[in-house]
C-alpha cells in the first residue's frame, strides 16, 4: 500500500513538473550519469529533508520558485530511495526545521538552470504550440546528510542534464516523459546514495563504537 | 531618420559585446584569502572552479568543508565560437542564506581569451581582499 502511495506521489510530482515545465513535452532521460548499483543495506532509516540554498533559473521567465523546484528534486530522489528500499520513508520539512524524530536529516543545496531560446518560445506561443521549442535543464545537486543520533555529516554531489521538447502533440508522449524523468531521478538517487553510503551513512552502528 | 541605423547598430554592437564586470561586496570573508568556498554551477562548473582557483580563491570540492557557497549562473548562449560561448554571468557569494558579495558581467566563456569567468574571478578577488593587500 505504501509502495503504491509512493508510486502515486512520484508519478504525480513528475506529472506536475512536466506540466509546469511545458504542458506538452517529451523529456529525455538525462545524459551525464551512468547506471550503477549501490551496495545493499540492512537498515532502512526514516529521512526528513529540506531545501537550503537552492536556485532555479529558467531563461524566458520563472515558472516555479527555487524552493519549490528544490522540493520537487528532493521528493523525486527520495521517493526513488523508498521504492528501491534504501530508506523506509521520507518527509519534507520547511526551512530546515527538522523535528529530530528522523534517523537522518537531509538538506539540498545547489543550482538548476533551464536553457531555452526565448525567440523560439514566443514563436511556439504564437503558433499555439504547433511550432516546437526545447528546454535543456542542467542540475548541480548537493545533499548534506546529518545522522540525528551521532551528529555525523555526510555529503554527496551530482551533475545531470536533460532536454525537454515542447510541442502541442507531444501530449501523447507524457507516459514516456514520466518514465524518463523517473529513470533520471532514480539514477541521480543511486549516485547520491552510493556516495553517502560509502562515507558510512545508512549503515548499522557497530557496538564497539 | 538618418540616426536610426546608427542607433540600431549601437544596440546590436552593445548586445554582442563584453560588459565589464561590476562587483559589490557587502561582507568581507572572515578568514581572508584562506576562506574555503564551495562552488555550485549548473553550467561550466569545472571552468568556473578553475578560473576562481587561478584568481587565488581557496575552492574546495566538498560542501561540508565550507560555510560559503559561490553560486555561478551562466545565462543563455548569445553567440558561439569554437572556444566557447557569449554569456551573461553572475557570481553570488552566499552565507547563511544571504548574498554577501555579487559580481555581474558579460563576455566569452569556455576557453576563449579574454574570458569573462577569469576577469570576474580576478575582480571579485580584488574587491574582497583589496583592503588586506594595501
Amino acid at each position: 500500500m505504501k509502495n503504491f502511495q509512493s508510486h502515486l506521489q512520484k508519478t504525480g510530482s513528475a506529472l506536475l513538473a512536466a506540466t509546469l515545465t511545458s504542458g506538452c513535452a517529451y523529456v529525455t532521460e538525462g545524459t551525464k550519469l551512468g547506471p550503477i548499483t549501490p551496495p545493499a543495506n540492512s537498515v532502512q532509516p526514516f529521512v526528513e529533508h529540506s531545501v537550503s540554498d537552492f536556485s532555479f533559473s529558467l531563461e524566458g521567465g520563472k515558472m516555479v520558485t527555487s524552493n519549490f523546484a528544490g522540493k520537487l528534486i528532493n521528493e523525486n530522489v527520495l521517493n526513488a530511495w523508498v521504492d528501491r528500499h534504501y530508506i523506509r520513508d521520507q518527509e519534507y520539512v520547511e526551512n530546515e526545521a527538522f523535528t529530530g524524530k528522523a534517523d537522518y536529516n537531509l538538506t539540498l543545496t545547489g543550482s538548476q538552470y533551464g536553457d531555452s531560446s526565448i525567440g523560439m518560445q514566443i514563436l511556439s506561443g504564437l503558433t499555439l504550440f504547433l511550432f516546437p521549442y526545447t528546454v535543456t535543464t542542467n542540475y548541480d545537486i548537493q545533499f548534506t546528510l546529518a545522522d540525528v543520533k551521532t551528529g555525523k555529516m555526510y555529503t554527496g554531489s551530482v551533475e545531470e542534464s536533460n532536454k525537454a521538447y515542447v510541442e502541442l502533440f507531444l501530449l501523447f508522449a507524457l507516459p514516456f516523459t514520466v518514465n524518463n524523468e523517473s529513470a533520471m531521478f532514480e539514477r541521480i538517487g543511486d549516485h547520491l546514495y552510493d556516495q553517502l553510503y560509502r562515507q558510512g551513512a545508512f549503515q548499522p552502528v557497530s557496538s564497539d563504537k | 531618420m538618418k540616426l536610426f541605423p546608427i542607433i540600431l547598430l549601437g544596440f546590436i554592437i552593445s548586445g554582442c559585446s563584453q560588459i565589464k564586470p561590476e562587483v559589490e561586496v557587502v561582507d568581507k570573508l572572515p578568514q581572508g584569502r584562506e576562506t574555503p568556498i564551495y562552488v555550485t554551477a549548473a553550467r561550466q562548473k569545472e571552468e568556473c572552479k578553475q578560473a576562481l582557483r587561478q584568481a587565488g580563491f581557496r575552492i574546495v570540492d566538498r560542501i561540508e568543508e565550507s560555510e560559503r557557497l559561490l553560486r555561478v549562473t551562466i545565462g543563455i548562449d548569445q553567440d558561439v565560437k569554437a572556444c566557447g560561448k557569449l554569456n551573461n554571468v553572475k557570481f553570488q557569494l552566499r552565507f547563511e542564506g544571504r548574498t554577501v558579495a555579487e559580481a555581474n558581467g558579460k563576455g566569452w566563456t569556455g576557453t576563449c581569451q579574454p574570458n569573462i569567468l577569469t576577469d570576474m574571478s580576478h575582480d571579485l578577488w580584488r574587491k574582497l581582499f583589496e583592503a588586506q593587500i594595501q
